[in-house]
């Protein structure tokens, strides 16, 4: 899948639209919400240092 | 940091020989110069390697100020802000879109300046005439908020809260800045960061600990604020409604790509000495914004919880606050907080050095060798570079010091980052589409800025806190912007093709 459709989902998911809003639950001392944006961001940290660390185009006409 | 305990002698000797050392620095930077060239002065001649090159980043996104502006914004707003962790993570994931290909070409065709980039691109002096000043107005006016910032910060530490303490801190400040700036380029600069970097890293974990063993679990201040929240019709706890997560869709979108286009985040891809270096730096910058932030978040809420009270302004002081608690709850606190306070002053300056050695980079090779003295030599670049540093610097400080009594105005003028946000269609789009064409590039731009602008400053009735449905300005303006670009770009190609046969 094309990583634009991936940063797509996780920006969907790690915005909390979709959570209640009157949602009282605590999870590591943090509203559940938080723990779950938090969540996608690592995910998207992850991702985003596995396509850096992946070869880059080495030549200008790797460009081409 | 009004609020801090006053210093001690001591600790006033310890930030001055800290402070004071940064200009050794810019003599070593100096001394590792290999040529007289506008290359070596700005870009460190081969550049650097992974450790410089990512604390050097790390200490361009993220300046001393953005713990205090962060932990202000997290005690106004609570749980919410937590948005500033995702649109951190953006300005990574937006060096994606450009950075591989951009630093391929800055090493084949030697880029100085983002606008070499544009000019090779397009072949356009007008375009890359008015991307360097659209670069440049940002700059000057982000320059400008840190100088100020250095002032309140010095008035705030010393016991004179009167004008002589804002003043006095600016001047000596810019002053230790421009002459270590001048001194050791691009090389000092980054070298001055990375001491930066790593207090202020050290530094902050370590506050971390200190912060949950002097107010307590995390946990409690949550439950405090959501009792709060319960009882008040307050949102610090809850989830963000409609008009909220708008505005969350709009910070990711108009911070990730801004930031990711500051001049001098550009200049230090270009400054990589190798796509590996370059690669490893981004990869481990991706995962800075969940501890960084977090811990701006956490003594935000808990000055929150345990501190409250603080309106408006006085709320972007409530960092300093937390550092008082901080620094009266035990001597090794208080060694800490002097540690904290001297690193976040130099962080600011190592943030203020950037910009104004970017700007002085794009003033000289941009406009005084492209258009008004082309025959120039490399070495009366430099030359000319380092006089603009100092004039540039003196004047403003003339208008950090003239404008002191006015943040607002200050306030209205911050529209760097809806700026900045226009130059996607050029530099982004240019790298990943070979049929965009110069012209349209500029009219969307000229387009772009112009609604960019109009839209905060027009007195519209449908325009709340400076945005529209939650989102920025600078987002709204890209539409046309790029819509102009490639659809213009479309139509000539199509008109050449037509041309041709």
């Amino acid at each position: 899948m094309r990583p634009i459709y991936i940063y797509i989902a996780l920006t969907a998911i790690g915005i909390p639209w979709w959570w209640p809003n009157d949602d009282t639950t605590i999870l590591l001392g943090m509203p559940a919400w938080v723990v779950s944006a938090t969540g996608v961001s690592l995910i998207a940290s992850i991702y985003t240092a596995f396509l850096l660390i992946r070869p880059w185009p080495s030549s200008e006409s790797d460009l081409k | 940091m009004n609020s801090l305990v006053p210093l001690g002698t001591g600790a006033w000797i310890f930030i001055g020989v800290y402070l004071f050392s940064l200009i050794g620095i810019g003599f070593l930077g100096r001394r590792a110069r290999r040529e007289n060239t506008m290359a070596d002065f700005y870009l460190a001649g081969p550049g650097f390697g992974f450790s410089i090159l990512f604390l050097t980043l790390f200490a361009t996104q993220y300046s001393g100020n953005t713990f205090f502006a962060f932990t202000g914004a997290t005690y106004r707003v609570g749980y919410p802000w937590i948005l500033s962790l995702h649109f951190m993570t953006a300005v990574v994931i937006c060096y994606l879109i450009y950075a591989p290909k951009l630093f391929v070409l800055a090493k084949s065709r030697n880029y100085v300046t983002p606008s070499d980039y544009v000019q090779d691109r397009f072949n356009h002096r007008g375009l890359s005439l008015l991307v360097s000043i659209i670069m440049i107005v940002a700059l000057c006016n982000f320059l400008l908020a840190q100088l100020m910032a250095m002032g309140r910060a010095m008035q705030g530490l010393s016991q004179f809260h009167g004008d002589g303490a804002y003043i006095g801190g600016v001047i000596v400040l810019a002053l230790i800045m421009v002459v270590y700036g001048t001194l050791g380029g691009l090389r000092a600069v980054a070298w001055t960061d990375a001491i930066q970097g790593v207090t202020l890293a050290i530094g902050f974990a370590i506050l971390f600990f200190l912060l949950v063993d002097h107010y307590g679990p995390l946990e409690n201040a949550t439950r405090k604020l959501l009792a709060e929240d319960i009882a008040n019709g307050t949102r610090k706890t809850l989830p963000p409604d409609a008009n909220a997560s708008r505005m969350w869709l709009s910070y990711i979108l108009t911070a990730g790509l801004a930031v990711s286009l500051y001049p001098q985040a550009i200049q230090r891809i270009y400054a990589a000495r190798s796509s590996n270096a370059l690669r490893k730096s981004l990869g481990v910058m991706a995962f800075m914004p969940i501890p960084t932030m977090l811990i701006a978040l956490t003594a935000g809420i808990m000055a929150s919880a345990y501190i409250p009270g603080l309106e408006a302004a006085a709320s972007d002081q409530i960092f300093g606050r937390v550092l008082r608690d901080i620094q009266s709850h035990s001597s090794f606190g208080y060694g800490l907080v002097v540690v904290l306070l001297a690193a976040v002053l130099a962080a600011m300056m190592s943030t203020a050095d950037s910009a104004l050695l970017s700007i002085s980079s794009m003033f000289t090779k941009d406009i005084y060798s492209r258009h008004i003295r082309p025959e120039a030599t490399e070495s009366d670049l430099t030359v000319v570079g380092k006089v603009c540093s100092w004039i540039l610097i003196s004047a403003l400080v003339g208008l950090a010091i003239l404008l002191r009594d006015q943040a607002s105005l200050v306030a209205i003028m911050d529209r760097k980052l809806d700026l900045l946000v226009q130059l996607v269609p050029v530099i982004m789009l240019g790298l990943r589409w070979s049929g965009l064409r110069a012209i349209p590039c500029l009219c969307g731009l000229v387009l772009g800025v112009a609604v960019a602008l109009i839209i905060p400053f027009g007195g519209f009735e449908f325009v709340s806190k400076g945005k529209i449905f939650g989102f920025h300005p600078g987002l709204i303006a890209l539409l046309p912007n790029m819509s102009i670009a490639i659809l213009g770009s479309l139509y000539l190609t199509q008109d050449m093709s037509k041309t041709v046969n």
